[in-house]
């Protein structure tokens, strides 16, 4: 069982260093949760401070998916940044909306937004 | 060339079921036989039909557009209309037409009994599945259930929710069991209107003030905003019907009801 069902492709924006897009594909579920958590932790210890993640291709999210996204957000605005998320599906954002997440999480139609956001 | 035929029989199994079968090329020509057939059929109380081809040899886009029509008439009498006895070849003629999108294809008798009575008689199907108490097995067996209920004509957003439901108990059967727990389980039953599971692990014997606390937080579960974790019951009671907790010295079982929404 080696298979984390979840893949982070992580784009640097030219010109910002501070500033990160994270692709998200797959299922954000308990097997990958501490994973994820620290590939992203790692780069707010390398000097990030805004993060865009692109929810396009994630499939799945469950409860403690959500209560890492909801970390992260904590963590960037302690640091004087920004979470956003972009791009996601029915599924996910139903999920979202029950937790009542929604209004804790910055979230954009499109990654495009997300980005004229940050300005 | 073999000659165009059509004729009809009650299914042995089950005489509610209609086989019709029918040989030779089905070209422009047939289409308004097979039409006045099915008329016939439809009128003297036909609903369900199995249309065997497994004697027909040519297939002609106005014969697959009629016998669409004909599923059409007998869907408006609450029944169906399944084709069955497709070579290779046949299916992927069919399947350019795109019939495959409109029809049930069956390869033996026993699946269509099954969903027939699925269907009409509203049967239960039942599964119960011993899990190794691991986080790593959870997402195979969410997905695996949401298969099921969605082969089951359950619509994509009521198996997603399901898989959300099976994944939240799963990962809390584990988290809350006994250290050396070994397995889990997950009684599952599933008719046309809802699913039905049974989520049970072992759990350490509480006394009854322990007891309480647990049920207390079961039937009105905090988010905190703090932590990572804890927010999964919130999510199952929200996604389900009904929701409920035994404990006794066998264990815990929570029990949850989904209805079909869609």
């Amino acid at each position: 069982m080696e298979d984390k069902h979840i893949k982070l492709d992580i784009e640097d924006m030219p010109g910002k260093a501070d500033t990160k897009l994270i692709h998200f594909d797959g299922d954000l579920d308990s097997t990958n949760v501490e994973t994820t958590l620290e590939v992203i932790t790692n780069l707010f210890h390398e000097g990030v401070v805004n993060l865009v993640a692109d929810f396009k291709k994630l499939r799945y999210v469950n409860s403690t998916g959500l209560g890492i996204l909801l970390h992260i957000s904590k963590t960037a605005k302690e640091r004087e940044g920004h979470f956003k998320i972009a791009e996601v599906n029915e599924n996910v954002y139903e999920i979202i909306e029950i937790i009542g997440a929604n209004t804790l999480l910055d979230i954009y139609d499109s990654v495009e937004d997300a980005f004229n956001s940050l300005v | 060339m073999i000659k165009f035929n059509i004729a009809h029989s009650a299914c042995e199994e089950d005489s509610r079921i209609t086989i019709v079968q029918l040989s030779g090329d089905l070209d422009i020509s047939v289409v308004d036989n097979i039409t006045d057939y099915f008329d016939k059929l439809v009128e003297d109380g036909s609903t369900y039909v199995i249309v065997d081809m497994e004697n027909v040899n040519f297939v002609s886009s106005p014969a697959v557009g009629c016998l669409m029509g004909c599923r059409r008439r007998l869907i408006e009498k609450q029944g169906d209309l399944v084709l069955a006895g497709l070579s290779n070849s046949l299916k992927s003629k069919l399947n350019l037409m795109g019939a495959n999108r409109v029809f049930r294809y069956y390869s033996d008798i026993k699946a269509i009994l099954s969903d027939y009575s699925w269907e009409y008689d509203s049967q239960a199907k039942t599964l119960s599945m011993s899990i190794p108490s691991k986080t790593a097995y959870v997402p195979a067996i969410r997905k695996l259930i949401a298969n099921v209920v969605s082969q089951k004509g359950y619509s994509r957003k009521d198996s997603f929710r399901i898989e959300t439901i099976i994944d939240e108990l799963a990962n809390n059967a584990i988290e809350h069991s006994v250290k050396n727990q070994e397995y889990f389980t997950i009684d599952f039953v599933l008719d046309k209107e809802k699913v039905e599971f049974i989520v049970k692990n072992k759990s350490n014997k509480l006394n009854s003030k322990e007891m309480s606390k647990v049920k207390q937080r079961f039937n009105e579960p905090m988010i905190d905003d703090e932590s990572i974790r804890g927010r999964g019951l919130a999510l199952v009671k929200m996604l389900s019907n009904e929701l409920n907790l035994e404990i006794d010295d066998d264990g815990t079982r929570v029990h949850v009801t989904k209805t079909r929404e869609g």
